[in-house]
């Protein structure tokens, strides 16, 4: 069946950059999502997922018609972000100390709006902790429902190391959630503010 | 106590059977440590799922355009600039391999003597060219040699005017144009 991706698939390899750019608005969210997850700065996310969309435009005649493209697109993001992890070799930044990257929408109710930003924030801070294809695995695994057969298509990972990593990350993120909740209990019961 | 294998259990990921969940639930009772470790990996998955997908600002597919079109004239400019290098260092590279061949096959003197030579020979050259030229001019009528002059200068401004056009395209398009 012909749909309107596969006609800007097809026109995009032939370097048509009006398809390519419906094939950027269709799947810009995915991939910003993924880059945002995995980096924890909407400004580096915003620079990752246009790097992203640059080297798929560029590789498109590696891409295979055969496999999902939104696949294909969120693969170059994970590695572009895993890669990107690594080059930083800075110790974690905890994400507290950071300004908030996101410019809340003001027609959003306030309470809301805040208890999004904490939820947030508690997530890149369990996400944090984690070896780079760790948190991608569980970004694949828990945002895009990916099989644990898709996950190693797309981090080019056997099925067993996938699954190995995900048990991994499984037990550091339970253990790093039961610190953070045991914390919290303290300083209820110690009334120190929760900054 | 022995946690496993209810520990892996909790943390697989995978839906445990039936029987594996009724042990699961009857080691809960007694072990405080596996009950920390569900509760924790529960409050996880509820974090995890309740995300939101997140998107970009609006603008995104345009700023897209943007840099491709940036990162495009940019490859273009580099490679202009590799292939006029490219074309300077041959250029000097087989220059400087003429000039250290003279220099290893002849010695100084004779260099310049041979080169005094080969003036010497130009300019009598040169005289013999006029020479035949004037010869031409006596027996060939002039429109003859206007024309045939003519047609010769023509032919140098084309050949030099398509070089300097490919020379002017090579710097400001790049070698190659992929789209």
């Amino acid at each position: 069946m012909i749909t309107a991706e596969n006609t800007w698939l097809e026109q995009a390899l032939q370097g048509n950059m009006d398809a390519f750019s419906q094939l950027v608005e269709t799947y810009q969210r995915p991939v910003f999502n993924l880059c945002y997850r995995m980096l924890g700065d909407g400004m580096e996310a915003e620079d990752a997922a246009q790097e992203t969309f640059w080297r798929a435009y560029q590789g498109m005649k590696k891409y295979d018609p055969s496999r999902s493209f939104v696949t294909w697109l969120l693969s170059i993001a994970a590695h572009y972000c895993i890669d990107q992890q690594r080059k930083r070799k800075l110790p974690m930044v905890d994400i507290d100390i950071l300004p908030d990257e996101d410019m809340p929408d003001p027609s959003e109710n306030p309470e809301k709006v805040i208890s999004k930003q904490m939820e947030n924030r508690a997530l890149h801070r369990l996400l944090d902790q984690l070896q780079p294809q760790d948190r991608a695995a569980v970004i694949l695994r828990y945002w895009y429902e990916m099989s644990e057969q898709e996950i190693s298509n797309t981090l080019q990972l056997s099925t067993s190391a996938v699954k190995s990593r995900l048990f991994r990350a499984r037990k550091q993120l339970a253990d790093v959630y039961q610190s953070s909740q045991k914390a919290e209990l303290e300083r209820s019961l110690h009334g120190t503010p929760a900054l | 106590m022995e946690h496993q294998p209810f520990e892996n259990w909790i943390l697989s990921g995978e839906s445990p059977t039936a029987s594996q969940l009724a042990e699961l639930a009857s080691h809960l009772v007694f072990c405080q440590h596996c009950q920390f470790t569900q509760e924790a990996i529960l409050g996880v998955e509820n974090l995890l799922s309740s995300a939101t997908i997140e998107s970009p600002s609006p603008g995104f597919t345009n700023r897209f355009r943007y840099l491709a079109a940036n990162r495009k004239e940019e490859a273009k400019r580099l490679q202009s600039y590799f292939f006029l290098g490219g074309i300077l260092a041959a250029t000097v590279l087989v220059s400087s391999g003429y000039f250290t061949i003279l220099m290893l096959t002849q010695s100084p003197a004779n260099l310049i003597s041979n080169l005094m030579t080969n003036a010497i020979s130009l300019a009598f050259e040169i005289d013999e060219l006029l020479v035949a030229l004037k010869t031409w001019a006596r027996y060939v009528p002039w429109p003859v040699s206007l024309t045939l002059g003519a047609v010769i200068s023509n032919l140098v401004i084309l050949i030099s005017s398509a070089w300097l056009l490919s020379v002017w395209k090579v710097f400001t398009r790049g070698v190659k144009v992929h789209e």
